[in-house]
């Protein structure tokens, strides 16, 4: 099977849509998502067969500068492929309950979006890559700002949008220069993983491509345009932006990074991780007093992303396994509790946390699957939340007891503001006028959360079987020097 | 029996009660309070039937079933596998799960009767069982942290069972938070582990630890620290013992069942499972000494001026714990696995006998305002009487045994030790007998409304009772010790994970130091008669508590809730709303604000000069020819 279909799939499907009926694109944006969870769980199905089972593309595209359109994926890519569909599959679910004007214009944007977040998750040539996580960016940046809400959007936007292109400009430095290096131009990522850089320079180049993808997580400090956007941008957005965006820069350190510079890794990551373990006990800390879910939860995935974050850079099988499990969990949990964030949004028209109270008592279906939400959130074993975890901080600890002891911080201050939240929104005398259950698609919808939730707690093995032999691949040739 | 079918019983044993947990949010809602009930006790007296056949198994055939599973995961050298191990003492512990777990359901049935969520509390006591038999069953540090957790997950949810109820909510989520922090300890413990040893698997571990004799003892030391924090915690020990009294706001049962019989002896139960590594750390053994010891004595103390029936018995219980710790310390494991289980008897025994006094006084719980209910309720009297005659040690009941066990220990280790020891049981003498004096004996000082309502447990409820009560006499007999010609079955039988220890008093000392604990008991439990049952004294009103400085302090716990809200939660609060609105705020939003006002402000600055006026651009290109021609000049 051709992994072209992956993108076409979404491509296409935007395109029709814009051509159709503004009646029938919520329909058929789901059937495209849908489709594409079906395509790609196909794939792995013929993967775990047969490795070589999913053809790549490699064709000639801007000779002149050697650049090359290719595509293929490896199990650490259809994995994240699957994450990415899936995602946006739930993503369209939830903008199914949502009144949204322009939907034509809305979905065919989101379908862009996934196509080109899956064009990252595929790309084999560095300017291709480049071009692909840039495209990304555009749709994030009309949905944000014509469906965004908010009295702050178009500052929020305008950050967002210059601090992700700040990012992405040192990261085209970066591209060129590589792709420049050897004896011919070519962005190939065999080519650039291995060419042989001395340290000084490499040091450069991982700095360049740290920075931008520090700031795509994010990371401690470079975080600023984070709350505020997961804020203002409507749930299905922000859905898309902490499930899939973020784990496009953890998943291109795995990909690019480490290969290409890992010398600079092994010698200064140190200083990223305590950035990043840094920013997981100063976004707990502060997660522990908003007012406001929604932001409570924007800092909660900075918590999360950073601890994947610094596992990557431990440079472990077990730390970039446990991150690769940590992602997967991370993308269902985060959809989860934005999700949750707009149930909760339509019951009181508001994300005060301080105006709930008392839900349990009408919604038990709703108060029981919040609550699995929240402990795979919190890490609890059984939950896909832990196993991830644990095999990040073993390596974190065998790393540096310091950068251990700060992601660690995480366990507890998580159970906190995860627990009080929990208890002033759902538990307590009841309050409110909503008198009936979660109904429907939502239901159904949150059910399959809570689901895979617990499924890939107590199964997650295959994970990292999937991405076994990426991983030792990636590893192998520092391992040997 | 064929070995297909034993490889699969503790599989099921263990499945059952998640069965039934599963089944309740399948058809829960349609189900009736008896069918609810019997079906959710049902589960766990069959586990409990199988945990006898594995029993029977495993002391015949003297070797652990072992079962894996699956991977949980499998990746490079990181495996961590869900696999089951039934040895000498898990199996012991899945008797006493099931068992009185099993007890403790039936007897629910009777006390929930009425409640509104009276299917969603089984279907949360089934969860309970599951877990902590993971607990128990698993063969590695990651399994068992999974049961670890998971136990307390099922503490969380009964303790704010009653969700309506703001004070529960509360010390529900008191009680998930301090465990955590013992928990992430743990955590840090099983990642020391796994960088000495490579794996997780207790057998590996313990393989590697008894023939390496190279291994740091920093490292073991750390390791074992680390795990006993992770104690502390769950098993509520200095200095995190305080949610346990306030979780005496989830039903009574689950007080019974989790909070004094199963769960916070799970601390114990990783000490005694990780005992080899335990023997290697002296130093950590003395402090587990030290913490057991003066958490023994500081609960005590405490109890003495509780008047809530409950908060004296989970005064009590974390006392009663602190032994068991002080046990471990002093390298008994066998004393303290006994103890464990004695208590378990007991202690259920006497949190369920307070459930049906309060049960009878429709929900009082303030032991001032009982007195004389053994003319109400003879047999929750007669069986209350015998727990607190278990507690207190009195020969011949169970807990004499398991506690002479304790003190004999001590004395080999230093006579003082033996003295302080035999003060923290003193202690329970007098807080017990305060306690049964007051609810039973005396005057009746309930209002006569009450009064006229009281009325003995139905027999759903009693029997349980009849058979902790049994136990409660009897339990003793499982390791009767040489002196009065026992053989020490229960150490004999867990010999393969604990070796038992050969070091023995001379006879006529163990008589002397039985002689005088004895009187000493019956002394202390002479003063409590003559104060409460003669004089008839009744505790101070809580105004009056507040004049005695002394009194006061134990009342108020030594204050230690109050000076963790002000050391520790209160500052973080503060930090979270500094860090916002200063370093958030302040620092991190200006700077990127900042730099892109500094961007603004320059591009203004750079925009005057395209003025639109061609003189002032030809002046402008003069102007740099000049300067390049100058720099030609210069580097030429």
């Amino acid at each position: 099977m051709n992994i072209l279909f992956i993108l076409l799939i979404p491509f296409l499907s935007a395109l029709i849509i814009l051509l159709a009926s503004f009646k029938l694109s919520q329909k058929l944006a789901i059937l495209s998502s849908a489709a594409s969870v079906v395509v790609i769980g196909f794939m792995l199905a013929l993967f775990g067969q047969n490795t070589a089972a999913i053809s790549s593309i490699d064709l000639p595209w801007i000779a002149s500068m050697g650049v090359h359109f290719h595509i293929g994926a490896d199990g650490m890519s259809l994995l994240m492929i699957l994450i990415c569909n899936v995602v946006a599959l739930i993503s369209m679910y939830v903008s199914l309950g949502d009144q949204i004007h322009n939907p034509k214009q809305y979905f065919a944007l989101i379908l862009f979006m996934q196509t080109f977040m899956n064009g990252v998750f595929v790309a084999q040539d560095l300017f291709l890559y480049y071009i692909f996580w840039e495209l990304a960016l555009i749709p994030a940046y009309f949905l944000l700002l014509i469906w965004g809400k908010g009295e702050k959007l178009r500052p929020a936007t305008i950050k967002f949008f210059l601090f992700t292109l700040l990012g992405s400009l040192l990261m085209l430095i970066a591209i060129v220069w590589l792709g420049n290096a050897g004896t011919t131009s070519d962005y190939s990522l065999s080519a650039i993983s291995g060419l042989t850089i001395d340290t000084e320079t490499q040091l450069m180049i991982f700095g360049a491509f740290m920075v931008a993808y520090g700031i795509k997580t994010p990371i401690f400090p470079l975080h600023s345009w984070q709350a505020d956007t997961y804020t203002f941008a409507p749930a299905p957005v922000t859905i898309l932006l902490s499930g899939v965006m973020s784990k496009m820069a953890l998943y291109t350190i795995i990909r690019f990074v480490i290969p290409v510079v890992p010398e600079a890794v092994a010698e200064y990551g140190i200083y990223f991780m305590y950035a990043a373990t840094f920013g997981v006990l100063y976004a707990s800390i502060i997660a522990l007093t908003q007012k406001d879910f929604k932001r409570m939860l924007a800092y909660i995935s900075m918590a999360h992303v950073g601890l994947i974050f610094a596992g990557i850079l431990t440079y472990s099988q077990a730390g970039l396994s446990g991150s690769m499990v940590q992602m997967v969990a991370h993308a269902i949990n985060s959809a989860g509790l934005f999700f949750i964030a707009n149930l909760l949004f339509k019951i009181k028209n508001t994300h005060d946390i301080q105006a709930f109270g008392g839900l349990r008592q009408y919604m038990p279906i709703f108060a029981g699957l919040y609550m699995v939400t929240m402990f795979g959130s919190i890490g609890v074993p059984i939950t896909n939340g832990f196993i991830g975890e644990f095999m990040i901080l073993t390596s974190l600890y065998q790393y540096d007891v310091i950068v251990a002891l700060l992601a660690g911080s995480g366990v507890i201050l998580g159970a906190v503001y995860m627990l009080r939240s929990y208890k002033t929104i759902m538990l307590g005398p009841d309050h409110s006028t909503i008198q009936t259950d979660i109904i429907g698609t939502d239901k159904y919808l949150l059910y399959s959360i809570a689901f895979v939730i617990l499924f890939t707690g107590i199964f997650p093995a295959w994970i990292g079987q999937l991405c076994e032999t990426s991983i030792q691949n990636i590893l192998q040739p520092y391992l040997q020097k | 029996m064929s070995s297909d079918i034993l490889h699969n019983l503790p599989v099921v044993a263990l499945l059952l009660p998640l069965i039934g947990f599963l089944g309740y949010l399948w058809y829960g809602r349609w189900l009736s309070e008896k069918q609810a009930g019997t079906l959710a006790s049902s589960w766990v007296v069959v586990s409990f039937i199988l945990s006898v056949v594995l029993f029977f198994e495993v002391s015949t055939t003297g070797t652990a079933v072992q079962i894996h599973l699956f991977d949980w995961i499998n990746t490079g050298k990181f495996h961590v596998p869900f696999a089951l191990q039934v040895d000498q003492l898990s199996v012991i512990m899945m008797l006493l799960i099931t068992g009185v777990g099993s007890l403790i359901h039936i007897y629910s049935i009777g006390y929930m009767h009425g409640d509104a969520g009276f299917n969603r509390f089984f279907s949360y006591l089934n969860l309970f069982i599951f877990f902590m038999l993971v607990l128990v069953m698993a063969n590695n540090y990651v399994l068992m942290f999974a049961g670890w957790e998971g136990v307390g997950l099922c503490s969380y949810l009964l303790i704010g069972f009653w969700y309506k109820n703001h004070d529960y909510n509360t010390a529900a989520n008191k009680a998930f938070i301090m465990n955590r922090i013992g928990d992430l300890c743990l955590l840090f413990g099983l990642f020391m582990i796994f960088s000495q040893f490579g794996s997780f698997e207790y057998a590996d571990i313990n393989l590697q630890a008894s023939n390496n004799v190279a291994i740091n003892t920093t490292v073991i030391t750390g390791i074992t620290l680390l795990l006993f924090a992770g104690a502390t915690g769950k098993s509520a020990q200095l200095p995190l013992y305080t949610w346990l009294p306030d979780a005496m706001a989830g039903p009574t049962p689950v007080s019974a069942l989790i909070h004094a019989a199963t769960m916070v002896t799970a601390g114990i139960y990783l000490i005694i499972r990780s005992n080899v590594l335990f023997i290697m750390a002296p130093f950590t053994n003395d402090i587990i000494m030290i913490v057991g010891l003066t958490t023994a004595i500081f609960a005590g103390l405490i109890a003495f001026k509780q008047n809530d029936i409950k908060k004296v018995l989970a005064y009590s219980t974390v006392s009663q714990l602190g032994l068991m710790f002080f046990a471990l310390g002093l390298g008994a494991y066998g004393a303290a696995f006994f103890h464990l289980l004695t208590h378990a008897f007991f202690k259920a025994l006497l949190f369920l006998g307070a459930g049906s006094v309060i049960h009878g006084l429709n929900g009082e719980q303030d032991i001032r305002n009982m007195g004389g209910l053994k003319k109400y309720m003879k047999s929750t009297h007669i069986v209350f009487l015998i727990g607190v005659l278990a507690i207190i040690a009195l020969p011949p009941f169970a807990g004499f045994f398991s506690k002479d066990n304790i003190l004999t220990a001590a004395f080999i280790k230093s006579p003082l030790l033996w003295v302080m020891a035999l003060i923290s049981g003193l202690l329970t003498v007098f807080y017990m007998l305060r306690l049964y004096f007051l609810v039973f004996q005396g005057k009746e000082r309930m209002e006569t409304k009450v009064a006229s309502q009281i009325h003995e447990s139905p027999m759903v409820m009693l029997l349980p009772l009849f058979v902790l009560a049994i136990l409660s006499v009897f339990g003793g007999l499982m390791n009767i010790p040489e002196l009065f010609h026992g053989t020490k079955w229960l150490e004999h039988f867990i010999s393969p994970i604990v070796s038992m220890s050969d070091v023995h008093l001379e006879h006529s000392t163990e008589w002397m130091l039985l002689g005088i604990s004895l009187v000493s008991i019956l002394a202390v439990g002479y003063i409590a008669y003559h104060k409460y049952v003669r004089l008839f004294m009744i505790p101070e009103l809580d105004v009056q508590t507040a004049q005695m400085p002394l009194a006061r302090l134990l009342k108020e716990k030594f204050y230690v809730d109050e000076l963790y809200n002000a050391i520790i939660v209160k500052p973080l609060f503060s930090i979270s709303k500094m860090v916002m609105s200063f370093f958030e705020e302040k620092v991190i939003h200006q700077i990127t604000n900042g730099s892109g006002q500094l961007t603004l402000f320059l591009s203004g600055a750079i925009r005057k000069t395209q003025n639109g006026f061609i003189s002032y651009y030809l002046f402008a290109m003069a102007l740099g020819v000049l300067g390049i021609l100058t720099i030609f000049i210069i580097l030429s």
